[in-house]
């Protein structure tokens, strides 16, 4: 074989080898998202499943706070029916999933700043619990959400820059939405007597 | 003029002091350079006597369980978010083992009257958030509270231990023993197998020139002569299978001694210097998801 023949034939391998390996890079940073994603989901489902228990024991005490309770539950099966397919992301689905997920947010802020007018409510035990589960949980959302920003980031200006971003564009890589910062949400309003 | 300036450089100094906000950064990592101290106190806040006691609790509790544990008490910190902050301590520098993501922090801020308890992926079963909330409305709000910085973090860490104890085992520690064994063991299985090696490749002693075996001995030694470099000896053998008698003159060369090595005094460590030193511990790289509980006081 020629000396040029053999030449070519390494360049081309090491072109595909890199391509290759490119394009798993990206196919697992990829994967890294959908995984972040799904934590996400679940602590926000975990908040989800405690409410019902929530507004259980509130309603033993302070039966005649109705608005406020069903206000709770309808934020929440309103957010239910917003899924994201994490394939499909795009910002506005995100935006759309994440204002649903505030307005539960805001609903229990609501109903957590009444509870300190009835002190009996408050001394219950299963009240506590639920309390430091919520906050918790509230925490574990934040955690999460802040991970799925940072994989998502990696794996963006993984697509983005060159030269990978040839392959990213050969095979449908797409860039990732972020969560962004809840507007007006912050602390739940302190009630002072 | 001057003693004004004095004044008010310390007047400066004391409310710089006042006002600290510690980052993460600025905490003292004192796991890092004494295993068996696991109470970050760099305001002072705590009696000494008080983080002794706790020092020796958490000690015990890692030994046991494997659990790593970070208590930091601070006036000011960075953000005024006690979550955050615990949170952050926790993933940064990595408290648990790795793998078991069993690290505890524990976190007291007296400007912002805040406690928290940040609990590792692994300890969220054995430490879940409502118990921490428990644990820290039972045992030290009531004190806290009251600035009883000393009982409230006292009460809390022995309640933390006493839920703790038992909730799991020092896997890695298991591990160690479990090695050993399982060395020791292939010792006895392979010793056989030395035996046979060395059997075989023993330095071979010289052959009988009658006989062709090579089960000779050295019976006698004979100096011939003597330089100062080398001797020359005689060595006799005989044959331990055919009686056979033979001799050998061989020349062994001295070996050199080498004085300058020895006339300059090396001054090594003495002994009583290591014996004080503390070893130094080791973060193992465990991840906090979130878990914990945090109480205003």
């Amino acid at each position: 074989m020629k000396k040029s023949t053999i030449g070519l034939i390494v360049v081309i391998g090491a072109i595909a080898m890199w391509l290759i390996s490119s394009y798993n890079g990206m196919v697992k940073m990829d994967e890294d998202v959908s995984t972040a994603w799904s934590n996400v989901e679940n602590q926000y489902q975990r908040r989800a499943d405690l409410i019902p228990n929530l507004v259980n024991t509130v309603k033993g005490y302070a039966s005649h706070e109705k608005e406020t309770l069903e206000a709770v539950v309808a934020a929440r099966s309103k957010a239910t029916q917003v899924t994201i397919d994490p394939e499909n992301m795009t910002p506005e689905k995100l935006q759309e999933y994440q204002k649903a997920q505030g307005e539960i947010g805001a609903a229990l802020g609501r109903l957590l700043a009444i509870t300190e007018a009835y002190p009996d409510l408050k001394a219950n035990e299963n009240f506590k619990e639920l309390q430091a589960q919520l906050e918790g949980t509230e925490n574990r959302i934040s955690v999460e959400r802040r991970n799925f920003n940072e994989v998502a980031r990696s794996y963006n200006t993984a697509i983005r820059t060159f030269p990978r971003t040839i392959i990213a564009g050969m095979f449908g890589f797409e860039k990732r939405p972020y969560f962004e910062a809840e507007e007006g949400a912050g602390k739940a309003p302190e009630v002072k007597f | 003029m001057n003693r004004i300036l004095l004044l008010s450089f310390m007047l400066w100094g004391g409310i710089c002091l006042q006002a600290k906000k510690y980052t993460i950064q600025d905490i003292p990592m004192v796991y890092l350079e004494d295993r068996m101290r696991y109470v970050s106190n760099p305001d002072n806040i705590l009696a000494d006597s008080v983080v002794t006691m706790m020092d020796s609790m958490l000690y015990a509790l890692e030994e046991k369980t494997g659990i790593q544990t970070m208590v930091v008490v601070v006036t000011g910190i960075e953000g005024g978010d006690c979550f955050d902050f615990a949170h952050r301590l926790g993933m940064e520098k990595g408290v648990g083992q790795q793998g078991r993501d069993n690290g505890l922090v524990i976190l007291l801020s007296t400007e912002e009257r805040c406690v928290q308890f940040a609990t590792g992926y692994g300890l969220e079963g054995a430490l879940p958030d409502a118990i921490c909330k428990r644990i820290q409305s039972k045992y030290m709000v009531p004190h806290l509270g009251k600035d009883d910085w000393n009982t409230g973090m006292l009460e809390g860490i022995r309640a933390v231990a006493g839920y703790l104890d038992g909730s799991m085992t020092n896997e890695l520690k298991e591990e160690e023993e479990h090695g050993l064994g399982f060395v020791l063991l292939g010792l006895l299985f392979l010793s056989p197998v030395f035996l046979i090696l060395y059997k075989v490749f023993k330095p071979s002693t010289l052959r009988c020139p009658q006989c062709k075996k090579r089960n000779t001995a050295i019976t006698a030694t004979k100096v011939l002569s003597k330089t100062e470099d080398y001797e020359e000896v005689e060595k006799q053998y005989t044959c331990q299978d055919c009686g056979q008698a033979f001799v050998k003159t061989e020349k062994h060369y001295f070996q050199k001694a080498d004085d300058s090595k020895n006339t300059s005094a090396k001054i090594i460590g003495s002994r009583t210097d290591n014996a004080h030193k503390p070893r130094g511990g080791s973060y193992g790289g465990g991840k906090f998801g979130g878990g914990g509980a945090g109480s205003k006081f």
